[in-house]
């Protein structure tokens, strides 16, 4: 009896993984790409931090949105980054398909991400997920900070990164 | 350019293809089986180290209780020195929950690395003193069987080395150890200020 509860649940984990991770895959990606402005390392933390889902998924409780919960892990996955500096053998991980796939993005997207891997961490997963659309309120909650913090930086980092780009037009 | 500008090119970025659910899962199991393999090894290294230095133990048969306890000292600073490995203490020590908003878990994370530095250093100053302390004590049998003048060259000769150790070597390793660990720390502060 037990063994057939224990064996539903693993099953319903697995079904519930398999929607969260199509569903956040690109954005956690995308994250990430603005946090380290590479794509081999993006894949990484992107893989990471769906690993730790994977293995705190048990322990959610609705306690916040999945989103918030999820984007939590994400963030905290690119801020350890720094204390990395050798990252994972590429060998430990899956998928090298990403290697092969080209990689043609327009200049803007590429500028786009490059200044924003080049802002202070903190505003880096700030603008990033405002570009995900996720509301300020959200925001607040994964970084734990106040909501106006956010509108307030939110504000001042899109007005730097207007002017990274105004710059660049000019010169 | 106004923030719809911005959102437009964000979300034209090409992203990678996601591994498939299995080979993801599959990666868990690869971390897990790692770690557990670092455990184990770690089990088996203490156990044989050990096991070594009892049979030494016996095979000497020593006369005096000084012997013994010397002994029991430099197995006790062999097992110190083995934890002091970094990858061990993290594994003996809970990581951060991961879940945690940003500005709860930057603190949580300084607080553990902190925590693993006071340990590292700690222990390193245990193993310097029980393996000094074991050493002197083993001699006590060996340099009774002396003359006074050969004992005294031996005691003189052990001290100077612990001496070496004391105030070269573990100053040395201590920072080498503790480099990494202040890295991280000041770094993870830094972040955190970004944040007020």
């Amino acid at each position: 009896m037990f063994l057939l509860t224990g064996k539903s649940n693993l099953l319903h984990m697995y079904m519930d993984f398999e929607e969260i991770y199509k569903t956040y895959w690109n954005k956690v990606f995308r994250i990430c790409m603005g946090y380290v402005n590479d794509r081999d390392w993006a894949q990484d933390i992107a893989q990471e931090t769906f690993i730790t889902v994977w293995q705190q998924l048990p322990k959610f409780r609705n306690e916040s949105s999945i989103g918030t919960w999820l984007f939590r892990i994400a963030a905290n996955h690119c801020l350890r980054q720094l204390e990395k500096k050798k990252r994972y053998p590429r060998e430990e991980f899956p998928l090298q398909i990403a290697d092969q796939q080209e990689t043609s993005n327009d200049e803007n997207v590429n500028l786009l991400y490059k200044y924003i891997s080049e802002l202070p961490e903190i505003d880096r997963l700030i603008i990033s997920l405002e570009l995900e659309e996720m509301p300020q309120s959200e925001i607040a909650g994964v970084l734990g900070i106040t909501e106006s913090n956010v509108r307030v930086r939110i504000h001042r980092i899109k007005e730097k990164l207007s002017i990274k780009f105004a710059t660049y037009e000019h010169e | 350019m106004n923030t719809n500008d911005f959102r437009e090119m964000w979300n034209k970025q090409i992203t990678t293809p996601q591994p498939s659910q299995e080979d993801l899962l599959k990666t868990v199991i690869k971390l897990k089986n790692k770690n557990r393999n670092q455990l184990l090894l770690a089990f088996v290294s203490l156990s044989l180290t050990i096991i070594f230095i009892l049979v030494i133990g016996y095979y000497i048969e020593p006369t005096l209780i000084t012997t013994r306890i010397g002994i029991a000292l430099i197995i006790a600073a062999i097992l110190f020195y083995l934890f002091s490995s970094n990858s061990l203490l993290r594994l003996l020590i809970k990581d951060a929950d991961q879940s945690l908003d940003v500005s709860s878990y930057l603190p949580l994370l300084i607080k553990i690395r902190e925590k693993q530095l006071l340990l590292g250093t700690r222990v390193m100053t245990l193993y310097f003193i029980l393996l000094a302390a074991g050493l002197l004590l083993y001699m006590i049998e060996y340099t009774r069987r002396m003359t006074f003048g050969f004992g005294l060259l031996a005691y003189g000769i052990t001290t100077l080395w612990i001496l070496f150790n004391w105030i070269y070597l573990k100053p040395r390793i201590v920072k080498k150890q503790q480099a990494k660990l202040s890295e991280a720390i000041k770094n993870l502060e830094n972040l955190k200020n970004q944040l007020s």
